[in-house]
């Protein structure tokens, strides 16, 4: 769970059940070169897919999206910024180990999905941080943000808004503090108090 | 890349909706790469599949693992969980809507549920699916949604509530408990498995909580896949023979589904009774087999009518015993629930429930497109007289509709929320 889910050997063979060859990484990393089954994306954002896209509801304060991103050039990804006209600001946050207790932040050098490589963005793993939501987001509703990547190209995230208890992050110093710990991620009754939950237990 | 292409379950033909292969699904696309025939052999069953018929055939690629990867397709112009083949367990639940619910809150909450059933039911976790392992197993998961008359009151479309969306009158038979009774949603789901009903059953209540609360809860079971012979019917736990006379749905689906074209948002869509019906079996343990015979009118062995050899023969109600009495007795179950009306049937997908000594009967499940033309006048006979009567109590009763399958690209109940 404490971790992004980066499976480069999974792609590369999902890659070979799908019967396109494989090219050498020597070949395509930072090449323009066409990849057989057509030609490389034009852009950063156009070489990502995502596949089931959530956000967690929110009454108002913090949230976050989730989603597996899947990089299919043969080329790094950074994604460098975001936005979401939901929130107040948006930052693609990282985790990370602080003196043995795990925390998050905001993930200075963005945040990496290497080319050919699914990149999970879970509950205690990397994530799209909402900051400053003023108007609920429901379940059943959808949210939209806008990842930037390096090149300056966009990738539009439709995530759905569920229920969800979980994902009640702690942060560093230099964080926006929030109650709750890792411990608490699945227990609602532990969070009292954030303002970060939507509904009760029922 | 188009969606899951590594897929290797027979997925319905409608498609897995958007998404890209799961880690799952890559997995068993591995297994099935290196492992040949043993992936292929997962049986895909249809929504609409003949009544009995559903069962894979044995082969000799059979998997072991066949019940737990079969499924049933989500999407179709029916829903799921009405002519499928009665799964081995089930859990019906009944919520509340919560105060201030409107048309938008229930287009929301429909939303969540299409995406959750359809993901559950091929398989995969629904989304924020805080144990994603447990939806691997999809074992013929169905999940039906129904509309009590308060999903019509808070939509503010009273106008479209058939007009058989009401409370079945009190009968002389009843006892029921509001615990049993009631309720403005029903969830249906049904599985080859319990866990994978466990889990669907949880994520669709806990997905709901904003919008609805829990009223009851109702599981039974049948019997397990690979344990009877396909197309053995079931028997309750009075040890009867139940449903031999049970209509087949694809044989005769205006008995059940409303016709496209004339019904409007019901089209494809038909009703549910859930009643819960207690049987009394330490009562019933004094009734000799005679007794027990007579009192459907059916043998135990093997469920043949007392007038006939095998279970499908049709029973001679006009039959007379030495004495002169009908062999079949005037008050027999089986003859009291036969109607000369062809229309006055309906599907019965019961299950048994046991919840402890004392605690035992039947989840008795029906479906008919028309309540009111169909099942009432055959629940007025058997209030009226029925042998059966002492030993069975109907302690909880709901009524809903049941609104047409989902098409690509809709969500449950879109027709009557959006028409």
């Amino acid at each position: 769970m404490n971790r992004s889910t980066i499976s480069p050997a999974r792609t590369l063979a999902a890659t070979a059940v799908l019967g396109l060859t494989l090219l050498p990484a020597a070949c395509t990393a930072g090449s323009e070169a066409a990849p057989e089954d057509g030609a490389a994306p034009a852009t950063d954002a156009a070489a990502l897919t995502v596949e089931d896209p959530w956000a967690k509801a929110v009454d108002d304060g913090m949230t976050a999206v989730f989603g597996t991103l899947t990089n299919t050039s043969g080329h790094d990804v950074r994604l460098v910024s975001a936005e979401s006209a939901a929130a107040g600001s948006t930052e693609l946050h990282e985790f990370v180990d602080e003196g043995g207790s795990p925390v998050m932040q905001e993930a200075g050098d963005g945040l990496l999905v290497p080319a050919e490589t699914s990149f999970t963005l879970e509950p205690g793993g990397p994530h799209v941080m909402l900051l400053g939501v003023t108007d609920p987001l429901e379940p059943g509703e959808e949210v939209t943000v806008a990842v930037t990547a390096e090149d300056g190209s966009e990738l539009e995230i439709t995530a759905p808004v569920r229920s969800f208890d979980g994902a009640n992050e702690s942060y560093g110093q230099d964080g926006d503090a929030q109650d709750g710990s890792m411990d608490s991620m699945d227990h609602s009754d532990q969070d009292a108090g954030d303002g970060s939950d939507h509904g009760e237990d029922m | 890349m188009t969606a899951d292409p590594v897929q290797p379950e027979q997925l319905p033909a409608d498609g897995p909706g958007p998404g890209r292969p799961s880690r799952r699904g890559f997995l068993r696309g591995g297994a099935t790469f290196l492992g040949g025939a043993i992936g292929g052999a997962a049986a895909t069953f249809g929504g609409t599949a003949a009544w009995g018929a559903t069962r894979p055939s044995s082969s000799s690629s059979e998997a072991p693992d066949q019940a737990g990867r079969a499924t049933v397709a989500f999407r179709g112009p029916r829903q799921p969980g009405v002519g499928t083949t009665p799964q081995a367990f089930a859990t019906l639940l009944a919520l509340d809507l919560v105060d201030g619910s409107d048309r938008e809150s229930l287009v929301r909450l429909m939303r969540i549920w299409t995406d959750d059933a359809e993901r559950l039911m091929a398989g995969r976790p629904g989304l924020a699916d805080t144990e994603p392992e447990l939806a691997a197993v999809p074992a013929r998961l169905t999940v039906t949604v129904g509309y009590g008359p308060g999903v019509f009151a808070a939509a503010d479309l009273p106008g479209r509530a058939p007009a058989w969306l009401r409370p079945l009158p009190s009968f002389g038979v009843d006892r029921l408990a509001d615990a049993w009774s009631g309720g403005d949603l029903l969830l249906q789901v049904c599985a080859d498995d319990p866990v994978t009903v466990s889990h669907a059953a949880r994520v669709l209540v806990k997905q709901a909580r904003t919008f609805a609360r829990p009223r009851w809860l109702q599981r039974g079971f049948r019997n397990s896949p690979g344990t009877v012979a396909p197309g053995t019917t079931w028997r309750n736990p009075m040890g009867q023979v139940d449903g031999t006379g049970n209509i087949d749905p694809a044989a005769e689906p205006h008995l059940i589904w409303h016709p496209d074209g004339s019904a409007g948002w019901l089209a494809g869509g038909t009703s549910a009774v859930v009643r819960r019906i207690a049987m009394d079996l330490d009562r019933w343990d004094e009734v000799d087999r005679a007794g027990r015979e007579n009192t459907i009118g059916r043998r135990l062995s093997d469920g043949s009518p007392l007038t006939g050899r095998h279970e499908h023969d049709t029973p001679d109600l006009e039959a007379k015993g030495p004495n002169g009495f009908g062999v079949i007795d005037a008050a027999a179950h089986i003859r009291r629930s036969r109607t000369q009306d062809p229309h006055e049937r309906f599907l019965r997908r019961p299950y048994g429930y046991d919840d402890g000594p004392g605690d035992t009967g039947l989840v008795f499940v029906s479906y008919q497109a028309d309540i009111d033309r169909q099942f009432l006048p055959v629940q007025r006979r058997l209030d009226e007289l029925d042998l059966l009567n002492e030993w069975t109590t109907p302690i909880g009763s709901a009524i809903f509709a049941v609104p047409p399958g989902v098409g690509p690209g809709e969500y449950l109940g879109q027709a009557l929320l959006e028409g």
